[in-house]
């Protein structure tokens, strides 16, 4: 007798849709071993699953299901003008995956993608030889886990260690993995300055509250701790922070529980900044999280983007930033500014 | 609500008698069977590709689904396969356009699953084995599933739709006679019946979770926007505030409450309204 809601839905990728064109491809075989027990449906184009209409996000996400296919068009995107680039000239990001087994209540993607479902692309080689292209020209940096989280799905997928690999043979190649994942997926890798890897940290009560399924803050401090210990260099992302109730206290809470386990001077730099979205994206996120506090949020709308009232966002990075410069060079602190138009998640 | 499709009387038979249907009298064009508090309702299409469309909009409409409702499409169908169970559909092709549709396949169950071919005619001859890619794998023919499907997608999100089909031949359509149809149904109705059962407790339990008491603080609205003469702009910009205080738990009453003991609230007129409703704002966050 089934006695709660939760085992009325299939476990994730109980079901795996693969694309014709993805269906012969060593990567497809690969992922398709660690899921014996699935079922496989074959598709013609991963948009006739991800792209249909009237999907429910939420539901999507209790028994989420994966999807295999070969990108085609664009395979690296030029970052965004709304996306922080910490200073790097030529910053471009790759999208080998849409969509993330977390579920944050905050997340952009939300609003992105008409489907929870997770697709990935087989055909990393094409996007490698992009990524060759534009080294052909200038220097590169990368962000590969923007769309998605690689480390938390590193054990499956193997896809950071197949980037670390490329990244070896390309001198002017940086990248960044960024991930709330505690997975050490960096211990099958050869630490490398030109690898960052980028943890998204909160406090404890948002985590509980709000980012579904992600490892406790503790576990990722420590996940953090260890990247560093092992020599790769790291980013903590302060971003975003999310208004709760006693958010002072939360964030103070947070900051001293990672100074206790990382030698902030040691980081390559932090990211500071509060919850922004576009209002397109906000406004689907409303209609599929009726009763979700961050999705309700009376938030401003300044020139198309959603955010906290100026006088509490301002507060609270002001907080956050005076926090951090105690540890820290004010340098190694980037903070978004809408002045400068730089803004993600 | 539970929204039951089969395309003959006799399929749906087994369904009626289990789930004690009546017969709804004032629906003519197609045959409706309801049950008001088991909350059923079962429609008999009729065989084809058009009927069946008409049928789920006429149904549909006439009785809106809301979102936590279910579709589900119960009938028997031909394949290559001699397997006698019952199969719930992951893939549906319209054969005269080749159209796919895929419904969500998010809820745990015990039957087998396949992929259905949707054709206008009855299949004669036996049906030759499917090969796809490098795969074999069991193929089902209907003639309903792909319009219901279509016809449903204007009411129900892919998550909402469930296609469960048992064989009744392999292409013989001369060997299958009314008797043959429900009995096959009739056999196999503990494991359909379990299903339907779980989608109504779903149901249930997300329309409970949904309950709009719960988020709309209506009762308060309708004063306070003529106590702080609002303005259009500012009547949303008050009912998005209030609706996250509800979602929140930050008790918005006594702060209100407190507004109207300082004297803020009722405002005289609506420049007045404007900085007391930026007074109330600050307070709530």
């Amino acid at each position: 007798m089934k006695n709660s809601k939760d085992d009325y839905y299939n476990a994730a990728f109980s079901h795996i849709y693969v694309e014709k064109a993805a269906w012969s491809h060593p990567r497809t075989k690969r992922i398709l071993s660690h899921f014996p027990k699935a079922s496989v449906v074959e598709i013609d184009h991963y948009k006739d699953v991800f792209c249909r209409k009237g999907q429910n996000y939420g539901l999507q996400h209790r028994a989420q299901n994966l999807i295999l296919a070969v990108k085609t068009g664009t395979l690296i995107y030029r970052g965004s003008p709304v996306c922080q680039s910490f200073g790097n000239a030529h910053f471009y990001y790759a999208s080998c995956m849409m969509n993330c087994i977390y579920d944050c209540e905050y997340c952009y993607l939300k609003g992105m993608y008409p489907s929870g479902n997770l697709v990935a692309f087989v055909n990393l080689e094409d996007i490698f030889s992009e990524t060759k292209r534009l080294l052909s020209h200038h220097p590169v940096y990368l962000c590969i886990s923007y769309d998605t989280d690689l480390s938390a799905l590193e054990p499956v997928m193997g896809y950071l260690s197949e980037w670390e690999k490329f990244a070896g043979n390309h001198e002017h190649l940086n990248l960044e993995i960024r991930t709330k994942s505690a997975n050490r997926s960096f211990e099958a890798l050869k630490p490398s300055s030109k690898i960052i890897y980028a943890f998204t940290l909160s406090p404890q009560a948002v985590i509980e509250a709000y980012e579904h399924k992600t490892p406790s803050l503790a576990q990722r401090i420590s996940c953090a701790a260890d990247a560093m210990e092992r020599g790769f260099p790291v980013r903590l992302c302060f971003d975003p922070m999310i208004y709760i109730k006693d958010w002072e206290k939360e964030y103070d809470a947070m900051l001293d529980a990672v100074s206790s386990k990382i030698r902030m001077e040691k980081l390559l730099d932090v990211s500071v900044g509060t919850f922004r979205i576009s209002q397109d994206y906000l406004k689907k996120m409303r209609k599929q999280a009726p009763y979700s506090p961050i999705a309700q949020f009376p938030y401003q709308n300044e020139t198309g983007v959603c955010q906290y009232p100026l006088r509490l966002s301002e507060q609270m990075e002001r907080h956050m930033v005076l926090r951090l410069k105690e540890n820290m060079p004010q340098e190694n602190i980037f903070l978004w500014k809408e002045e400068s138009g730089v803004f993600y998640e | 609500m539970l929204y039951l499709f089969a395309a003959t009387h006799c399929e749906a038979r087994p369904l009626i008698q289990h789930y004690h249907l009546k017969k709804d009298i004032s629906q003519t064009q197609f045959q409706v069977f309801f049950h008001e508090t088991a909350n059923i309702c079962l429609t008999i299409t009729g065989t084809g590709m058009i009927a069946p469309a008409a049928a789920v909009a006429c149904i549909c409409t006439r009785h809106r689904p809301s979102a936590h409702s279910f579709l589900a499409n119960i009938g028997i169908c031909a394949s290559n396969t001699e397997k006698n169970t019952v199969f719930l559909c992951n893939k549906i092709t319209e054969e005269p356009t080749g159209r796919t549709f895929y419904p969500d396949m998010l809820l745990s169950h015990s039957f087998c699953e396949a992929k259905i071919i949707t054709v206008p005619k009855p299949l004669s001859g036996r049906i030759l084995e499917q090969n796809t890619s490098d795969r074999k794998e069991i193929c089902l023919y209907d003639m309903e599933a792909s319009s219901i499907y279509q016809a449903g997608s204007y009411f129900f999100g892919p998550h909402q739709m469930s296609f469960l089909k048992i064989i009744s031949d392999n292409g013989d359509v001369q060997n299958v006679t009314p008797k043959l149809a429900e009995n096959r149904i009739e056999k196999k109705l503990p494991e359909i019946t379990e299903y339907l059962d779980m989608l109504q407790t779903i149901d249930r339990f997300e329309k409970q979770k949904a309950d709009p008491k719960e988020s709309e603080p209506e009762p308060l609205l309708e004063k306070l926007y003529a106590d702080l003469h609002c303005s259009h702009a500012m009547r949303l910009s008050l009912r998005q505030q209030l609706r996250y205080c509800a979602l929140a738990k930050i008790d918005y009453p006594s702060v209100i409450q407190n507004m109207y003991l300082e004297q803020f609230l009722p405002c005289k007129d609506k420049k007045e309204g404007k900085r007391c409703f930026e007074e109330l704002k600050r307070r709530l966050l």
